[in-house]
């Protein structure tokens, strides 16, 4: 329940502040101005879709490859692929969005906006899920993979029926870790040009006008405490209930 | 039915696990694999479900050879339970014991049909547990849904790889007992792995004791006790095996069905008659005698509380009553604990209703014994009816 209460407590300040602020706009529309409603809404959205999509590519990568590396016959592979995971996180986000520019470059694609930001979100949000995934498949205790292999489950079955339902919580919360991370992550997109909530943050920073500043880094600020607990929400609800029972 | 032929198993490693093991467990018969750790119990265990392949040799379950079926449907036609039970705590009772069943493709009302059956032959209420999740259970209660799931799709043989292990000795003992009686009705061909002597020993129609991959000695529980084939088998047991023998013995088995008696209402008289024709038959001076009204058991009579008394008087007027009573089935190593806290050193084995069927004494007991081990009769005193005696 408390983790609750800090929620509401968090989100309410959040959205106080950007309540509070944009409620200065004026109809002079002098430079000095902050964003209006209407403003912040695309911004989110822009924001919301950069997170989105590549949260979706890095799932579809990250899971079934944190699986896999934890499949007794696929095990040699988990080092160097943690490994390399690893490397995608331990560089700053903004380095990595700086490499990805370059990278598009040479390969003759376009090196400016959404699609170089998208691939090094993807990059960026790839460590937490893989590593979940395989942590949450290979922590189940072998004595309930030996008893579905006793009793006539074939590979696919126990990954299904036993590994996956009791590793779920674990994978979810390595998406969850991801996608909070890579909410703040997609701010620094502004500086490839794909937009996003980080595009309020900069100009505000740039032309001094700090009310746009704060718009912009409460937006992203409570987008990310919305997304933690929605996922979190997700979390408990796949959690099995007879694992619920076990941790109380 | 289960046979193994010359199997042996080598590890990648070199290792040499299993030597050369030839073994045939009958149908409806518990072989008990015991051995010290390292022996290949376990091995050879897992060798018969294609757990773990065998390097050479052939196994035959119920005369077809393992290496004709394709190992998942070898092994949901063999029951399967281990020492940590691997009950899957995301799935209820009821869905845990409907694994197997499931995977053959039984429809859900058979399922649920064979989950309730189950649950009462393991001695808990379908209506209460069948919807619980393991975290829910005792100890106790996960080995039951253990056993009742390595049971879920009936099949006639079973693997048990330490099924009473992780749990306390009381608990054990019961769940031994209680799977007994289940054996009694379903009689099962089991292949039972375990380190435990005593389990070995109570559980076992036939024990099979391994080391370093080789099958020492195959035979009956008595006889392992009675004639151990060579020193390791003979430390194995135990330098005690003569008292875990008395675990084996029943009280029908060592009483003396035809005890002599008096009746309650018998006069002084007619009672002190009786002692002295024992005393002629057996050349011993009898110092008690069990007392019953018709066919009931109803105490002791100490031959000094006869003296001195009234003519008129009955037997029943200076009973002893006695508490301490044995029925047929209690093993001799229970009966030998309540002989030796009982003062008259004596026990009447008697039915439900305390009707009298024999009578169990320290000499009954080592008579019996000592036949077992001697093949001879014993030495004196070979007179199992002389209670406590007197020498004229």
């Amino acid at each position: 329940m408390r983790r609750y209460i800090a929620f509401v407590v968090l989100l309410g300040l959040l959205l106080g502040v950007l309540v509070w602020v944009t409620s200065f706009v004026t109809e002079a529309q002098g430079l000095m101005n902050p964003l209006a409603w209407e403003e912040i809404y695309d911004l989110t959205i822009e924001h919301i879709q950069m997170v989105v999509v590549a949260e979706a590519i890095a799932i579809a990568i990250g899971v079934p490859l944190g699986i896999l590396i934890a499949l007794p016959q696929f095990r040699a592979l988990s080092p160097p692929v943690l490994g390399f995971a690893g490397v995608g996180q331990s560089v700053p986000s903004l380095a990595v969005i700086a490499i990805m520019s370059p990278i598009f470059a040479l390969l003759s694609l376009n090196s400016t906006g959404y699609w170089p930001v998208v691939v090094a979100l993807i990059i960026y949000g790839l460590m937490p899920i893989i590593r979940n995934a395989f942590a949450g498949m290979s922590n189940v205790d072998p004595a309930l993979i030996e008893a579905g292999r006793g009793m006539g489950m074939t590979q696919g079955q126990i990954i299904r029926q036993v590994q996956i339902p009791i590793a779920i919580s674990v994978i979810v919360a390595g998406i969850r870790t991801s996608t909070t991370l890579n909410v703040g992550a997609a701010t620094l997109g502004v500086l490839n040009g794909a937009g996003g909530l980080g595009e309020p943050i900069l100009s505000g920073m740039a032309t001094s006008t700090y009310l746009v500043t704060l718009q912009g880094g409460a937006a992203a600020a409570a987008l990310a405490v919305i997304v933690d607990r929605l996922i979190g929400g997700v979390e408990s609800w796949l959690t099995p209930k007879g694992l619920l029972v076990a941790q109380s | 039915m289960i046979e193994l032929e010359n199997v042996i198993k080598v590890f990648p490693d070199g290792t040499e696990a299993v030597k050369d093991l030839s073994l045939k467990v009958p149908r409806g018969e518990i072989c008990v694999l015991i051995g010290p750790s390292g022996c290949g119990k376990t091995t050879s265990m897992k060798m018969i479900n294609r757990l773990i392949p065998i390097t050479s040799g052939k196994i035959y379950v119920n005369g077809q050879d393992i290496q004709t079926f394709n190992p998942q449907d070898l092994r949901r036609n063999i029951g399967y339970a281990i020492q940590q039970v691997g009950l899957f705590p995301h799935m209820t009772v009821r869905e845990n014991i409907e694994v197997v069943p499931k995977l053959l493709g039984w429809s859900k009302q058979e399922r649920l049909k064979r989950a309730r059956e189950l649950l009462d032959m393991v001695g808990m209420d379908p209506d209460t547990y069948l919807d619980r999740h393991p975290s829910e259970l005792s100890g106790g209660q996960q080995q039951r849904i253990g056993v009742a799931r390595c049971l879920g799709a009936d099949p006639p043989n079973l693997l048990m790889d330490e099924p009473f292990g992780a749990i306390d000795p009381i608990t054990r003992e019961k769940l031994q007992d209680e799977f007994l009686r289940i054996q009694d009705e379903i009689q099962k061909t089991i292949i039972f792995v375990t380190h435990d002597i005593d389990e070995a020993l109570k559980m076992g129609d036939r024990i099979a004791l391994m080391s370093e991959g080789e099958l020492i000695q195959y035979s009956t529980p008595p006889e392992l006790l009675a004639n151990p084939a060579n020193d390791f088998v003979r430390d194995f047991v135990g330098a005690d095996r003569a008292l875990k023998e008395l675990r084996l013995l029943r009280g029908e088995e060592v009483m003396n069905p035809t005890p002599p008696t008096v009746d309650a209402n018998d006069s002084f008289q007619v009672a002190r008659e009786k002692f002295e024709r024992e005393d002629q038959q057996t050349g011993r001076l009898r110092r008690y005698m069990l007392v019953v009204e018709g066919d009931h058991f109803r105490g002791w009579v100490d031959r000094h509380d006869l003296d001195g008394q009234p003519e008129d008087g009955h037997v029943r007027d200076v009973i002893i009553k006695s508490a301490a009573t044995a029925g047929p089935d209690m093993s001799m190593n229970q009966a030998m604990a309540t002989v030796l806290s009982n003062a008259i050193g004596n026990l009447a084995i008697t039915d439900e209703q305390n009707r009298l069927l024999g009578l169990l004494t320290f000499n009954s007991i080592r008579r019996v014994m000592a036949q077992s081990y001697t093949g001879e009769e014993a030495a004196e005193p070979t007179d199992d009816d002389t209670l406590e005696t007197e020498e004229l």
